[in-house]
Formats: structure tokens, sequence, C-alpha cells
């Protein structure tokens, strides 16, 4: 049963790929259309890189940050760079079974950031 | 060779400068987070730059898988970040801010410290120490002037 969740998953989403072409789909005798395919896949491979680190920087924040301020901005931070990986996996696969995760991360931070504030405002110290 | 440029050609054209716009977007906010000095500059940098940098790339998808269903939820995911990002931000900085946090030692102006001080402004009253076991809250009390009013 466990090696067989990813196939499962992808089968569950397979109402929602009607019409969506990824990238092997498409014909590759134009050129223009194969070099653009290929430039897409690297600047989302360089693109995985780039929102890695930026969690890394998040982190770095998150442990070092003076106050419990920063701290919460660096959450609220990393969730948006959750919400732009999942839109990354989305472009890179071309399926869209885990496009509904942007919106929910999204609001999920949205809603922890509130909660941060509250928190923040009822201690009356932001120390 | 222009007959090269279809459509699906100028797509993704399209979808990759608003990909790699994105992308340099999350990166330097995500860098900004780490690297600046203050907790406000720091919300300044992590609001803007998520915010730019998330309706790039959902830009990007829409225009990389052209379907209805990525553009009808894009279109939502970008009112709601255009949204909630500027009221989760500002909160923080307010809530921060009443709590007394620090300004960096070369911030030239702290506007709304000099307002709290000045009682004619509406900003000095201020919601901190307003909590019901609070025994000295009285200044939440009778502060608007529909409230003065009432009680003249």
């Amino acid at each position: 049963m466990t090696q067989s969740i990813v196939p499962m998953l992808i089968a569950a989403g397979d109402h929602a790929v009607h019409k969506v072409s990824p990238g092997s789909i498409r014909d590759s005798a134009n050129p223009v259309e194969s070099f653009m395919r290929d430039g897409i896949v690297v600047i989302v491979d360089i693109g995985v890189i780039a929102i890695a680190l930026a969690i890394v920087f998040c982190l770095l924040r998150m442990l070092k940050g003076p106050t419990l301020v920063d701290r919460s901005i660096a959450a609220d931070t990393i969730a948006m760079q959750v919400v732009a990986l999942v839109i990354l996996l989305t472009v890179r696969l071309g399926t869209l079974q885990f496009f509904d995760a942007v919106l929910i991360v999204s609001f999920l931070g949205f809603i922890s950031t509130l909660a941060f504030a509250q928190f923040i405002g009822r201690r009356r110290s932001a120390l | 060779m222009i007959q090269d440029f279809t459509w699906i050609a100028i797509r993704d054209i399209i979808a990759a400068v608003f990909l790699a716009s994105g992308l340099f977007f999350m990166f330097v906010g995500g860098f900004g987070v780490f690297r600046m000095p203050d907790a406000y500059h720091r919300l300044h940098a992590a609001s803007k730059c998520t915010t730019l940098g998330v309706t790039g790339m959902l830009l990007a998808a829409c225009f990389h898988i052209a379907d209805p269903i990525v553009i009808s939820k894009a279109i939502i995911t970008v009112v709601f970040t255009f949204v909630a990002n500027p009221i989760g931000s500002h909160l923080i900085a307010k809530a921060g801010h009443h709590g007394g946090l620090k300004v960096w030692n070369e911030t030239l102006k702290d506007e709304l410290a000099l307002d709290k001080k000045d009682t004619t402004m509406s900003a000095s009253d201020d919601i901190t120490g307003c909590l019901d076991d609070n025994p000295d809250a009285t200044h939440c009390r009778l502060t608007y002037p529909e409230d003065a009013r009432e009680v003249a």
C-alpha cells in the first residue's frame, strides 16, 4: 500500500488535468517552443535552490532574532516561500493536484500571523 | 523564423519572465529578513517582497498552464494575498510598537511614538494595557470624543 501512494495521489487529481499540457506532451518540432520549455525547467530548478536559500535565511533569523516579532516575521515569510515552492512544483509537473495548496498555505500563513499579532499584543512586551 | 513564435512559445516567454522576476523577489525577501537591521525593516522586506513574488509566480503559472482552473484560483490567491499580507504585517508592526519594540538607532523619525505622547492625537488612546485583568486600565475608557460628551 505504501509503495503505491504516489500513483494514487496522481490518479486522485486526474479529473483536474483534462486540458493541462506539460512539457513532454508538446511537440518539439518548433525550436522556440522546445527552447522555452527547457528554459522554464532550468528556471524552476534554479528557483528551487533560491527559495531553499531564502528559507535557510529565514530559519537563521528565526534562530537569531532577538525578539518574538522577528521570529513571527520569519514564520510568515517561510509560509510564503512554501507557497512559492508549491507554485514551482505546479509549473514543473504541469499538473493541478497541488495547486489547491497555494490558497490553503497562504491562508494558514495569514491566520498564524494574526495569531502571533494577538499573542504579542497581549503579552504587552514584544521582547 | 518569425512563424516559430507561436502562441505557446510567446506564452512560455512571458511565463519565464514572470517566473524569474517572482523568484528574484522571493529570494530578496528571504534575504532581507535575514539582513535588515531592525524588526520594522525586516517586516518591510518580508511583506512587500513576498506579495510581489507570489503574484509574479502565480502569473507565470497562469501563462504557462493556460487553464481556467489555474487562472481562477490564481486570481483568488492574488486578491487574497494583496489583502492579507499588508493586514498581517500592519498588525504585527502595531503589536510590536505597542509592546515597546526598539527602532534602529539610525531611524530618523518615529511619528507614532510622538503621537502617542501627544494627548490631543487619536493615537494616544493606546490599547496597550487595556486588558480585563489590568487594574489601572482607566485610560482605556472615555478617550473617544463621543464618550467624553456623554460623560460631560
